[in-house]
């Protein structure tokens, strides 16, 4: 007796089972079918969607499974899959690209093309004449349940793949790297202006006597350089500059500026992809904010530490200091910084694949960005929904979220950000099967972090690189096959 | 054991109804009649024709109790005659989403000369309609078709459907045989009289009876979700059933139409009534009693009855282990679809016959996955209010209430009454059992509770 069949469940919890249940599961339906069976296979992410099929097809090597992905929208699912359908006889179906012909999920269960699945209920038994597998995002099984219930209530059953979380956290990272200053809403001239004016006050500083100097306001300073010199990748100066701020802090034994200086640290490490280093300065700087005793100082620290939290996967921790950050800047009416931690809220809900809490936070964050109107963190929104769309393989409107994101991240001249946008719309076309598009958007990527010195960055992007070039390949040698998907680690 | 699982998986398809081996009247557990008893119980008493509208939840049982019908009319023990049953399915003809009554008459009369020819050898001579379709026969057969020469009534099946893919070729039709309507159905009714005649010359069944009649059955014809120039829904369904009655009781022989239950259950449920008589709803198989949810025995051991049939030598206890078959047959709700999906996905979870609950939890966790999140928000404390509701009805004309009833997220169930005989056939509702055991569900009923405290 298999493992499968003794592990008892809590029937009534709405998550996916693991992963290997399910793959063994639609592959018994399979091997018991004949004839016409409806079979759905709920799963979000386009290159997922292309691994299981593979794994299931190498489950099944006796079967004769053919493959269809659409890869443009057809008016009628049982036309199109009249034209083709292979004239021998296979043993069963696979359709994907299914969301090509749902491309807003508000919309979807009216759509003529769900309408036309109800119609033709009764005729796919007859055309098809085995299993056919419908593999689809969740908004198009929805679509389906609500607008064609006849066609979707002969189902022989609707099997549940969640994204693997640490696939997910990847993909996300590059939208947790925020900054809690207002610097970030600066367009890049105005930043260069910024660096320049700070540049030439601090020469002045340093060249006052030390009588009448003053430290704290240099300390400051530095502190702000090193956050603008984040923003335009020049991170090996923003780490002087930073360490020259807890010099300063240090020597005046200032809580508040050893509180800003490892902050500061934290970040730096954080848009380097150091996580553990980033954890630990943010750490000393939540230390300085308790003794401090200043609300907003401990809001931002536990902020700061939940966005580690999320990019290393610990999700739990995450949501418990953004939770506690977002009560702070509620109730010492903050919104700019309550907006950010509510989006953090959401990308964390987004990992646990609760997409419903996920939305219901990154509208929320968005109402507030609307009072406050932070451009920087309306592009951070919007790639978090173009996330959360990408989720649930909501791909049109995925792509409409991270076209808006680029163009606010290009106009704020913030590489970071443009380079993770323009790195998710690589993965994006190469899901849909879009490899030339994918490339360019991954090259475009590319000099940017390049440009940048971002060396985990860039080696993201040359692994996208290498298994797009590799699956061009092999689609060139198997031309007949009519699915065009990449595998495509995020 | 996977030959065994194997044949339990494709023996439960949801999508296939009962055939006569598999069929088993559940009567009694659903609190009604079955269709066949219902509909030759009605025949007996009727001096005219019967319009018979019927109705139920998807899936429910309806093409199997019409299968039913089918064969006990051509095999009808005394005091019951005999009938020549037709039946046509709507799907075969016509298109969900464009539909006029003109597409309904001319896919009755096609389908019935095409039964008479194939069931019985019967040629209907008819003059009328052969000249209507070879006028309108160039818009869909082809160049080589069209050479072959005449097109009969009785040879038309299969080119006429060809009509539902067509929507050019079916306007161009359409065009020229409106205007004849009410010819076309005077003509229909000299096809049934020259039709009735021949039927009963036609021995049936095991008593080798001789027909009494014609009864058309058309089933699905309450999938048509538009008719032409109407909106979508509701309007369109209350259009052809109400508006065009004249048309659908038109027709001299007894018919059998199937019909939304959203449609019966809005405010035009009592017109329907009116016009076509009492409506025959097909509810769940009831395996909860009314108000206090404890097991109906009797629906339960029915529910046991009709999967045993698909088991074929298997007896029940072989193939499911006792708390697993119990946990599926709950959270069918009775209701005959569910209960096959659930059992085929629980072969799917399994290597091993008897299936195990760990088996059927997993198997039940698909469509919980489902409801979770198809259910629109604003349905949830509708949902937690039916089920508080000590009447447990739904309020009449709540387009909401309706939509859950489509979706299954509410089910219908008859003979709640206990003792009092004026609320026998009375329906009445209840709650997805699954559907109850959600999160979301738990929370709107507690928030409730908390509102309706003192």
């Amino acid at each position: 007796m298999s493992d499968a069949t003794l592990t008892e469940v809590d029937p009534f919890n709405p998550t996916a089972l693991d992963e290997e249940i399910e793959l063994r599961a639609l592959a018994r339906a399979l091997e018991y079918s004949e004839g016409f069976k409806l079979i759905f296979v709920r799963c979000n992410q386009p290159q997922q969607r292309e691994r299981l099929a593979d794994e299931m097809q190498k489950r099944l090597p006796q079967l004769n499974i053919q493959r269809i992905h659409f890869s443009e929208p057809v008016p009628h699912l049982l036309d199109a899959l009249r034209e083709r359908l292979a004239t021998t006889t296979q043993d069963a179906v696979f359709v994907s690209g299914i969301e090509y012909s749902l491309p807003v999920a508000a919309e979807a269960h009216a759509t003529s093309f769900v309408a036309n699945l109800n119609a033709s209920r009764d005729s796919f038994p007859q055309a098809v004449n085995r299993p056919l597998v419908l593999w689809l995002p969740e908004y198009a099984l929805n679509a389906i349940t609500i607008g064609a219930p006849d066609f979707f209530s002969i189902r022989s059953g609707v099997y549940f793949f969640a994204a693997n979380l640490d696939e997910a956290i990847a993909a996300a990272s590059g939208l947790m790297t925020g900054d809690e200053s207002g610097m970030a809403d600066l367009s890049l001239a105005e930043k260069q202006e910024r660096m320049a004016a700070i540049l030439s006050l601090l020469a002045d500083y340093e060249a006052l006597p030390s009588d009448r100097s003053n430290d704290r306001i240099k300390a400051q300073l530095h502190s702000r350089l090193g956050g603008l010199l984040i923003y335009v990748g020049a991170y090996d100066q923003a780490q002087q500059h930073f360490q020259r701020t807890l010099q300063i802090a240090e020597e005046l034994q200032d809580l508040y500026l050893q509180h800003l200086a490892f902050g500061n640290l934290g970040r730096l490490y954080a848009a380097q992809a150091k996580l553990d280093e980033a954890e630990k300065f943010y750490q000393h700087s939540l230390r300085f904010a308790d003794q401090i005793g200043q609300q907003l100082y401990l809001g931002v620290s536990l902020s700061n530490l939940a966005r580690v939290y999320l990019r290393q996967g610990k999700l739990e921790q995450a949501e418990k200091h953004y939770r506690r950050g977002s009560v702070i800047f509620h109730q010492n009416k903050d919104q700019l910084s309550e907006a950010k931690a509510l989006l953090g809220l959401g990308t964390t809900y987004l990992l646990q694949g609760k997409l419903e809490e996920a939305e219901e936070y990154f509208r929320r964050s968005q109402a507030i960005i609307g009072e406050v109107g932070s451009p920087y963190t309306k592009a951070m929104t919007l790639g978090s929904m173009g996330m959360a769309y990408l989720f649930q393989g909501r791909l049109s409107e995925a792509e409409n979220s991270y076209r808006q994101s680029l163009s606010i991240s290009r106009e704020l001249g913030d590489p970071l950000s443009e380079a993770a946008t323009l790195s998710f719309l690589g993965i994006l076309s190469a899901g849909q099967g879009l490899l030339t598009q994918a490339e360019k958007y991954f090259q475009e990527s590319l000099e940017i972090r390049r440009r940048i010195n971002d060396r985990t960055g860039e080696e993201d992007v040359l692994r996208n690189l290498a298994t797009l070039a590799q699956q061009k390949s092999e689609d060139s040698e198997t031309k007949n096959r009519s699915d065009v998907t990449l595998r495509i680690s995020p | 054991m996977t030959d065994e699982l194997k044949r339990i998986y494709n023996a439960c398809d949801p999508y296939l109804p009962a055939p006569a081996d598999y069929y088993y009247d559940c009567a009694e557990a659903r609190g009604s009649s079955a269709l066949a008893k219902e509909f030759q119980r009605r025949l007996t008493l009727t001096d005219g024709y019967i319009y018979f509208l019927f109705s139920g939840h998807i899936g429910c049982g309806k093409s199997s109790e019409m299968l039913q019908l089918e064969r006990l009319l051509t095999d009808a023990d005394p005091p019951y005659s005999c009938y020549f049953p037709v039946l046509l399915d709507a799907s075969d003809y016509l298109d969900d989403y464009d539909t006029t009554p003109t597409d309904i008459l001319l896919a009755i009369v096609t389908e019935l000369a095409g039964t008479l020819r194939e069931k019985a050898g019967i040629e209907l001579k008819d003059g009328y309609f052969t000249r209507r379709l070879n006028e309108v026969k160039e818009f869909f057969l082809s160049d080589v078709e069209i050479n072959e020469g005449e097109l009969s009534l009785g040879n038309a099946k299969m080119k006429i459907q060809r009509l539902k893919k067509d929507p050019t070729a079916r306007h161009k039709v359409r065009a020229i045989l409106e205007p004849k309507m009410s010819t076309m159905i005077e003509e229909i009714n000299l096809i049934f009289d020259q039709a009735r005649l021949e039927v009963k010359k036609v021995k049936v069944g095991r008593s080798q009876q001789c027909c009494t009649d014609i009864v058309v059955i058309v089933d699905n014809l309450e999938k048509i979700r538009r008719i032409a120039g109407m909106d979508e829904g509701l309007s369109s369904q209350r259009e052809l059933f109400l508006e065009r009655y004249t048309q659908l009781a038109g027709m001299n022989a007894h018919f059998i139409y199937t019909i939304p239950l959203r449609l019966v259950r809005s405010p035009d449920g009592p017109q329907l009534e009116h016009r076509y008589g009492p409506l025959f709803v097909l509810p769940m198989i009831k395996t909860i009693e009314r108000g206090t949810r404890a097991p109906y025995h009797a629906g339960v051991a029915s529910l046991r009855a009709l999967l045993k049939k698909r088991l074929g030598r298997l007896r029940l206890e072989e193939a499911f282990a006792p708390d697993a078959l119990d946990f599926l047959l709950t959270y069918s709700g009775g209701h005959v679809r569910n209960l096959m999906i659930f059992v085929q996905n629980a072969c799917a979870y399994t290597d091993n016959i008897p299936i195990s609950l760990a088996a059927a939890q997993k198997a039940i966790r698909q469509t919980v996955r489902n409801y979770s999140t198809a259910i629109p928000e604003h349905h949830w404390e509708k949902l937690a209010r039916l089920d508080r509701s000590s009447d447990q009805k739904i309020p009449n004309g709540d387009g909401d209430y309706l939509v859950m009833l489509e979706n299954l997220s509410v089910l219908e169930y008859i003979n709640g009454g206990d003792d009092d005989p004026f609320a026998v056939a009375e329906p009445w509702y209840a709650v997805n059992p699954i559907v109850r055991q959600l999160q979301k569900f738990k929370a709107a009923a507690t928030k409730l509770e908390q509102e309706s405290a003192p």
